[in-house]
């Protein structure tokens, strides 16, 4: 009797499991990487975070340099946007809410720090001897750029996805509790600080005299960057993830409605615009005259600033929402999710020179 | 068709209803659940109308005489159950049709929860492509906070005098509703597969929400525990609940042979 008593009906255990396998199937967690890949580059070498590593790569070439972690570590995610330092870090937080310090010369770990409560999204930024890191935890922490040590700390209402803009003395602290703050940099008080009535998601611009950020309340709004002061605001037909790339006569920027578009610095009026084919994410490179947009499609182009007219443009096996990079005389852009990661393009005709795929 | 059907709509009513109640995502939750049941009220009653109808049925001298009759012939004993059921009118699909109706609706509201949370970059783009022109996009991002939690993480409560341990109080909550539903709401059975099948689920059923809670974002744990207490206030509500079965912890005595 007891041993028939323990016999499980395994349709029952089956249904169940199926019924796990789908709950955990219908988040979309499971198959979709959680974010895009993180690209950063100096003279030689391109640093690419993107789910268990940061690579980095040989400019010349697209060989490995290293890895880190040098072996798989199921417990580290890295997607942030590496910073390299003057003094030869390579600094990026994780969604394992720990900031790592590793040798951009070979890989090794200098320090990390782990005193976050939450994900690292975004990038670090370096103010002289101070790093600053984001966090999803809602706080900007101050770090020594020597040893990781805490210097000082500022808590936002939401959490932290972009690197501060360091200018002199102050930081530019974006936050999706909607609200752009301005900071000291040596105390973390705060100077001034505006709503701008919607979610902030990347670092914002300095330029013409402007500080230019982004909304996902469709727009691009410019203030003041000594008062916060609203200046002219540009309305879009979608969420204005990426900031823009500025000259000294316009902002180009896109949104997701999938518009690509340059405004003037002057007054935000319209100087020409154009359909991407797929939500613009990513912040537009600049180049000399040329304006690189990515989409969500996988579809990179070249516009000219003059006049938006096409230049050339290509098509990626991919998504591509990490903001594109002119780094050397290459295009450096990451692609999320598919088994090339970093493809390096000619700027002038689109044309690859190399792709790198991490070994599997 | 899944995102334009079940999923979207789903994802817009709930930030809808967030954006009704103060931007408090966890009250949302109930209320959206609450909403989700009583929109499939007609379901469930139709399930527990055929129920009794089959519990009715298997007490039935005629069903009893069978069960003794074809003991040894399982074949013969199928068909003539399939007679009876013909006899009386009883479809014995008509159990299955809404709980098969309801699973969409259940991995739709899981779906949304999880994806209108948004904690990652891929996830608060995705929900970006999901949103209707009318939800306005000031409450962006959610507020992920209730009470002490962060919906978007797995939940425990840290005790001033236990620091260093956190006592998953949502994942035991979630077992005790699930086993106190199970418990309540699963008829007994003259079937003994039936029986067989029916003390599973209520050891597994408990043990699996229960890893999912201890596991993932603690919204899902919250809609897990309103889900429970809706469903067993729903059945009270129709007058058949017996509340002495959830101290009957070696199962049903229907459903016990005797000696």
């Amino acid at each position: 009797m007891a041993r028939r008593s323990l016999r499980l009906p395994w349709a029952a255990v089956g249904a169940l499991l199926v019924a796990a396998l789908l709950l955990t199937g219908c988040s979309g967690a499971a198959l979709t990487p959680s974010s895009w890949p993180g690209v950063a580059a100096d003279a030689e070498t391109a640093y690419v975070a993107s789910n268990q590593a940061v690579y980095a790569i040989d400019l010349a070439t697209g060989a490995q340099r290293w890895r880190f972690p040098s072996e798989a570590d199921r417990g580290v995610a890295l997607y942030a946007p590496p910073l390299i330092t003057d003094d030869g870090l390579v600094i990026l937080g994780g969604f394992d809410k720990t900031v790592y310090a590793i040798h951009a010369s070979d890989g090794r770990q200098a320090w990390t720090f782990t005193q976050a409560n939450d994900r690292y999204v975004g990038g670090a930024s370096q103010a002289g001897d101070l790093i600053l890191v984001p966090s999803s935890d809602h706080t900007l922490y101050a770090l020594q750029r020597a040893s990781g040590a805490l210097v000082w700390s500022f808590e936002t209402g939401a959490p932290l996805w972009a690197a501060p803009l360091v200018d002199g003395e102050v930081v530019y602290l974006p936050s999706q509790d909607h609200t752009l703050y301005a900071l000291n940099v040596r105390t973390g008080k705060p100077l001034w600080s505006k709503d701008l009535g919607a979610a902030l998601s990347d670092t914002p611009v300095l330029a013409g005299g402007l500080l230019l950020a982004g909304t996902f309340g469709q727009g691009l709004t410019s203030l003041d960057p000594r008062t916060g002061a609203p200046d002219w605001a540009v309305t879009t037909a979608g969420w204005v993830w990426g900031n823009p790339a500025a000259d000294e006569a316009a902002a180009y920027f896109g949104d997701l409605s999938g518009a690509g578009r340059a405004v003037s610095l002057k007054d935000g009026s319209d100087l020409w615009s154009y359909q991407a084919g797929g939500d613009v994410v990513a912040s537009p490179a600049l180049g000399d005259s040329t304006v690189y947009f990515a989409t969500a499609a996988g579809v990179v182009q070249a516009r000219s600033t003059a006049d938006g007219a096409s230049l050339w443009e290509v098509t990626l096996a991919g998504p591509v929402n990490t903001d594109p990079l002119l780094a050397g005389d290459h295009l450096l852009v990451a692609v999320a999710g598919g088994d090339v990661l970093l493809a390096a393009l000619d700027p002038a005709t689109g044309a690859t020179r190399w792709t790198f795929a991490p070994a599997k | 068709m899944w995102d334009t059907v079940i999923l979207d709509p789903m994802i817009n009513s709930l930030l809808w209803i967030y954006d009704l109640l103060w931007n408090n995502f966890g009250l949302a939750i109930i209320v959206f659940t609450a909403l989700i049941r009583l929109v499939t009220l007609p379901l469930t009653l139709q399930q527990q109308r055929s129920t009794q109808k089959m519990q009715e049925m298997q007490g039935s001298k005629a069903w009893q005489d069978m069960q003794k009759k074809f003991k040894g012939d399982k074949q013969k004993l199928q068909e003539e159950q399939l007679k009876l059921y013909k006899e009386v009118g009883f479809n014995p699909l008509s159990g299955c049709l809404p709980t098969v109706i309801q699973l969409p609706i259940i991995f739709g509201l899981y779906g949304a929860i999880i994806r209108a949370l948004a904690t990652t970059p891929t996830q608060l783009l995705e929900l970006a492509n999901h949103i209707y022109d009318f939800i306005p996009s000031s409450i962006i991002p959610l507020n992920s906070h209730f009470l002490y939690m962060n919906l978007g993480q797995p939940e425990r409560l840290f005790l001033p005098f236990l620091p260093n341990i956190g006592i998953p109080v949502l994942t035991i909550l979630v077992v005790i509703s699930t086993y106190f539903q199970n418990k309540l709401m699963t008829p007994p059975t003259g079937d003994a597969q039936g029986a067989q099948m029916g003390k599973v689920m209520a050891l597994y059923m408990p043990l699996l929400l229960g890893y999912f809670a201890y596991t993932l974002a603690s919204g899902l744990a919250l809609y897990f525990v309103a889900s429970n207490l809706l469903a067993i206030v729903q059945y009270a509500a129709t007058g058949k609940v017996d509340f002495k079965k959830l101290l009957s912890f070696g199962g049903d005595s229907k459903g016990k042979p005797k000696r």
